[in-house]
């Protein structure tokens, strides 16, 4: 049993003449729980591999992962609860913190947290994002009543792919979209290193997609960067950022206009592509039952869209329905996509035409239309070709739309939810150990889209409650970027409410969001900041009350985080805890009892009944306390029907199983998924009806982009396209150094990436350098309109012209050696304003302006 | 037997998994890694190709780092792995300047910055390592309990294959066969155990930018 006096000190290793234990658990250094195996000598952990028993890692793990200790004995870590006496609040200014006992911290905050509860609950701000238990602690701040949960303070919008959720959601349940590399013949990945460095499940899709390619499947990457991917694929295709929309475009003209190319199968009975619109891109009804129209071909009469009589649908041609003009809605989006030919996406892309025209056809026919293949005794469309795109291609003001545009793509390929197609990894009780569901029709026979914990289509509501304007966002799922500048001055925005707390879990808002001025002065206006977090960090410098977490080698977890496997897997103590510090969810659990929302209908253990999809007799009661520990064991024999209580899986490690065929394919069942967005439009016009009827342009001054709610997706330009006085594009970029986590403190990637010739640097198109002067090496100054910095160039010849990037995860001030002043951050560079936001799915404007010179010394 | 390895540059993402598994196994202060992975970058934009390429002691048939040892630290076993007596070292380094693979470090000790020594080093508490010369042992001590070294199981691409170079049906040699397996530096007939499989992203060509990353 460690402690903090038995720690190993430096120089005296750990010998043992006992044989080591090995202790299963699973990975948190990123959120893809790959299974570990730690040995632990005397007590001390000493060494972590993979665990050959996660069959999507088959014992294999990444750099970061293999460093996990330095997590474990982190000179950062916070040991006892710590409270501010420095009434002062700004970057590197000392807060000076005295140690606290558990009990006061908890008391104090937890008063206060009452005390704003019983004001107005949407006074708290709760960030909240601990890695693969994020959904359970988010339920926290639903039961305590806030609308402002989530990466508020923060921003799933710059650095990760909001509008991949929404837009996949709607379309065909995805939260996460991931290739079917059993089958796959052909994949484009579009500013992601899914496999490669980044992206989810890394370990196991870095095997899968070696084994793809080494069975013939052809990669195409499209980046500004010579991404790992990129270097190594088939084909770069080198896209000026933010005009991957323009891409999908001039893809689906080739696709209707010349080659012709497109599953008619698929629309006429599986999507709404024959739904009949009027010229104002409305459906047209049946009157008695309300429901959307086609026209049947072969018997040239109009029925409602799920008539089983239906012979053919048509997709093209215009036709008469009371006296209304009409034309299916596939017929709409040819007529709209004649304007986007290649040749207009080759000046707006700069990638040119002809490599347009060749990777579309090569996509066109991997996808083998027509083509059916039986696998475990069903027989499925196969259609082996996936497009997969993340946060290079979402992160933008258009990243929503482009997303529409990306899956209409897949649609006009029949290539979803099929084999060698496009997966749906979706919010269903599969991730707490639940079975995989299909999805369920909803309205006008579209799928209806759920998630747990998650709301589509936010219902108007003026004042507004959310602080990142989701009431007139109703499509994004959250502009938490947005949050610091408008708790800067919230009636500006027509709240009627001023924030006070703000509780962060597991986030480091001001390394990750933007415009660190707007950031600092939002948090110091707070009158109350709490961090639930193991480690110092720069946010520290404007908290309160630090409530220290223990560090993931000290703490419990049930999840599976998998794309395609059913079970779960568990995270346990490899060693007592070595300090004075809690797990995070017992943390939440104590300032729930205090604020007296712990108990209860609707109260934090009933929140988590329904997240966890906890039933009789296995569920939490609303008149108990209970540890995480205890919940996770109701959680796995909840599941399990009592097969299997917590300590099974810390033996085990997990219980994972492959999903069927069934499982994985045509989820969708009988549900049609959309080509043409009708919920997207109609969400629209309801905004701008309420808009228009609580005079929010006329009273608040605030203009919101209404065009983004379109059911097709239409060319848009991301802001300062133009702008020659900032006349680069920069763009950040992950690795698989750093993504996803924090390396403050660990020496052993810090070294790796002191060493690497870009990590630290920008990275700079070498006759874009030439031009203006620069030599590798020389330092420059890096400015946009909201910060600057310095930084060492590197040349390439692996960059747009256009473009300079610069890696994520460095630039580090916090107060320690091993990173602080390595590199440069660059979220700091992006403006926060909701001239920068889109609308779909909620993103940030994450290609910014800049200029660059070198430094003169 | 002769022990020996495939890297397969078709497969590696220079990841690092492999250095910082090593560094953990072996105990390896800040500065030496006994697997290194290079990067190199070609052609001109937009016809840019970039692949990674793991190094580490090839472990070679006619080794000249033994040939030159004083001492006779340096040694070779009858699997073919080449390992060094740290109680016999004197830390002259004539190894390292024969080593064409730069391949040895000499230990001048250290830990790396917040991280207690976790790995047992020969000699425990008085380190046997440090002043003297080490390199990269193919795990010789996994290999003695049956286990595969540590950079070949961590690989998250599978690049690396490791088994026994003289057995026509292993895995090793089969790939070497199907594959045309090569080795660095063949022309100097040290006659290494880890042979590479090339890759699509190789391009020979002028202008080559490459650095150990």
């Amino acid at each position: 049993m460690a402690s903090d006096n038995s720690l190993p000190s430096k120089g005296k290793s750990v010998a043992s003449s006992q044989k080591p234990t090995w202790i299963k658990s699973h990975c948190q250094m990123c959120f893809n729980a790959c299974g570990i195996l730690v040995e632990v000598k005397d007590g001390i952990p000493t060494k972590i591999l993979g665990d050959p028993d996660d069959p999507n890692t088959k014992g294999r793990l990444c750099a970061r992962g293999l460093s996990g200790l330095t997590k474990l004995y982190d000179p950062l870590r916070v040991r006892a609860p710590l409270i501010r006496t420095n009434p002062q609040k700004g970057i590197g200014i000392d807060p000076k913190w005295r140690e606290a006992s558990w009990e006061e911290a908890l008391d104090f905050v937890g008063e206060k947290l009452k005390k704003v509860r019983e004001e107005n609950p949407n006074k708290l701000i709760y960030l909240s994002w601990p890695g693969e238990k994020y959904i359970q602690a988010q339920a926290w701040g639903h039961a305590f009543g806030t609308k402002n949960v989530g990466f508020f303070f923060s921003g799933a919008s710059n650095r990760c792919a909001n509008p991949n959720h929404m837009v996949g959601m709607l379309t065909h349940g995805a939260l996460v979209e991931f290739p079917d590399l059993d089958y796959c013949n052909y994949l484009i990945l579009m500013g992601t290193e899914m496999g490669f460095g980044a992206h989810q499940s890394f370990v196991q899709l870095a095997r899968e997609i070696a084994d793809a390619r080494a069975r013939g499947m052809k990669l195409v990457v499209v980046d500004p960067r010579l991404s790992v991917g990129a270097g190594k694929a088939d084909e770069w295709l080198p896209i000026r950022p933010g005009t991957d929309l323009a891409l999908f475009l001039s893809m689906i003209y080739l696709l209707i206009h010349e080659y012709k190319v497109y599953d008619s199968r698929f629309l006429k009975g599986s999507t709404n592509a024959p739904y009949l619109l009027d010229s104002s891109g409305h459906y047209i009804r049946d009157p008695k039952t309300g429901k959307p129209i086609v026209w049947d071909l072969k018997e040239r009469a109009k029925k409602p869209f799920d008539d089983p009589s239906i012979k053919d649908p048509a997709l093209e041609g215009e036709y008469k329905v009371r006296d209304i003009q009409c034309a299916p809605a596939f017929q709409f989006l040819k007529e709209h996509v004649k304007q986007y030919t290649p040749e207009w996406a080759a000046r707006v892309t700069s990638i040119p035409e002809e490599q347009i025209r060749r990777v579309t056809k090569e996509l066109a026919e991997s996808a083998q239309i027509g083509a059916f293949i039986t696998i475990e005794g069903h027989e499925y469309p196969l259609r082996p070709a996936a497009i997969i795109s993340y946060k290079g291609l979402q992160a933008h003001t258009n990243g929503g739309i482009a997303m529409l545009a990306q899956e209409i793509v897949l649609i006009l390929l029949g290539a979803l939810d099929v084999p060698g197609g496009v997966l749906s990894k979706s919010m269903d009780p599969r991730r707490f150990g639940g079975q995989p569901e299909s999805l369920a029709t909803g309205k006008d026979g579209l799928i209806q889209p759920q998630a747990t914990g998650w709301q589509f289509f936010t219902p108007f509501k003026f004042p507004p409650q959310r602080l990142d304007l989701g009431e007139y966002c109703p499509l994004a799922f959250d502009l938490g970027h947005l949050v610091p500048l408008v708790t800067l001055d919230p009636k500006k925005y027509g709240f009627d409410y001023e924030p006070e707390a703000l509780v962060i879990y597991h986030s480091n808002p001001l390394n990750n969001c933007g415009d660190l001025g707007i950031m600092t002065e939002a948090l110091k206006k707070l009158e109350l900041v709490v961090d639930i977090t193991p480690y110092l960090d720069e946010t520290c410098d404007f908290v309160d009350v630090v409530l220290p977490e223990s560090s993931y080698l000290e703490r419990y977890n049930l999840i599976n985080f998998t794309y395609d496997k059913v079970g779960l897997q568990v995270a346990q103590p490899i060693t007592t805890t070595i300090y004075k510090t809690k797990e995070g969810i017992d943390i939440l659990t104590e300032l729930a009892e205090r604020a007296n929302f712990l108990y209860g209908k609707s109260g934090w253990n009933d929140a988590l009944n329904r997240t966890l999809a906890l039933s009789k007799p296995f569920m939490l009661d609303l008149r108990q306390k209970y540890t995480w520990e205890e919940i996770l064991d109701i959680q796995a024999k909840c599941h399990s029907n009592g097969q299997r209580s917590l300590s099974w899986y810390k033996q085990y490690g997990n219980d994972f199983r492959p999903m069927m065929a069934e499982e994985k394919y045509l989820i969708y069942k009988d549900a049609k998924l959309p080509i043409y967005f009708s919920m997207v439009k109609e969400a629209g016009e309801k905004l701008e009806e309420n808009l228009n009827k609580y005079k929010i342009r006329e009273n608040l001054g605030l203009e919101f982009n209404l065009r983004q709610y379109t059911a097709v997706p239409y060319w848009e330009p991301i802001p300062d396209s133009e702008d020659s006085e900032y006349d680069l594009y920069l763009i950040g970029y992950q690795s698989s150094l750093t993504t996803y986590a924090d390396m403050a403190s660990n020496s052993f990637i810090m070294e790796i990436a002191e060493r690497d010739p870009y990590q630290l640097a920008v990275t700079v198109n070498k006759q874009t350098a030439q031009r203006r002067g620069i030599k590798d090496g020389d330092m420059v100054w890096v400015e946009s309109r909201v910060a600057k910095a310095e930084a060492r160039v590197k040349l390439s010849q692996g960059i747009h012209p256009e473009v300079i990037a610069i890696s994520g995860g460095y630039g580090r001030w916090i107060n320690y050696p091993v990173a602080k002043d390595k590199g440069v951050v660059y979220t700091k560079f992006f403006p926060i304003d909701l001239g920068y936001s889109g609308m779909i799915g909620g993103s940030m404007e994450a290609a910014v302006r800049v200029r660059v010179h070198r430094k003169i010394q | 037997m002769r022990q020996g390895m495939v890297i397969d540059l078709e497969r590696c993402i220079g990841c690092h998994a492999c250095e910082v598994a090593c560094e953990f196994e072996n105990g390896t202060p800040p500065g030496i890694a006994w697997t290194r992975v290079f990067m190199r970058e070609d052609g001109g934009f937009p016809d840019t190709r970039r692949f990674f390429m793991p190094t580490l002691c090839m472990h070679c048939k006619h080794p000249a780092c033994v040939e030159v040892c004083p001492t006779g630290a340096s040694y070779q076993r009858e699997d073919g792995v080449v390992l060094v007596d740290h109680d016999k070292c004197i830390g002259c380094k004539a190894c390292m300047i024969a080593c064409p693979y730069d391949a040895r470090y000499f230990d001048e000790g250290g830990d790396y910055p917040g991280m207690p020594a976790l790995t047992e080093r020969p000699g425990g508490e008085s380190n046997k390592l440090i002043g003297t010369v080490e390199k990269c042992t193919f795990c010789v001590h996994r290999l003695e309990k049956g286990e595969e070294p540590v950079c070949v199981i961590v690989c998250p691409t599978v690049a690396r294959v490791f088994g026994d170079l003289d057995n026509p049906e292993s895995a090793v040699s089969r790939l070497i066969k199907e594959r045309h397996g090569f080795q660095i530096h063949e022309e100097l007939g040290r006659e290494p155990s880890v042979y590479y499989l090339s890759a699509k992203s190789i391009m020979l060509e002028s202008s080559p930018q490459k650095d150990r990353v």
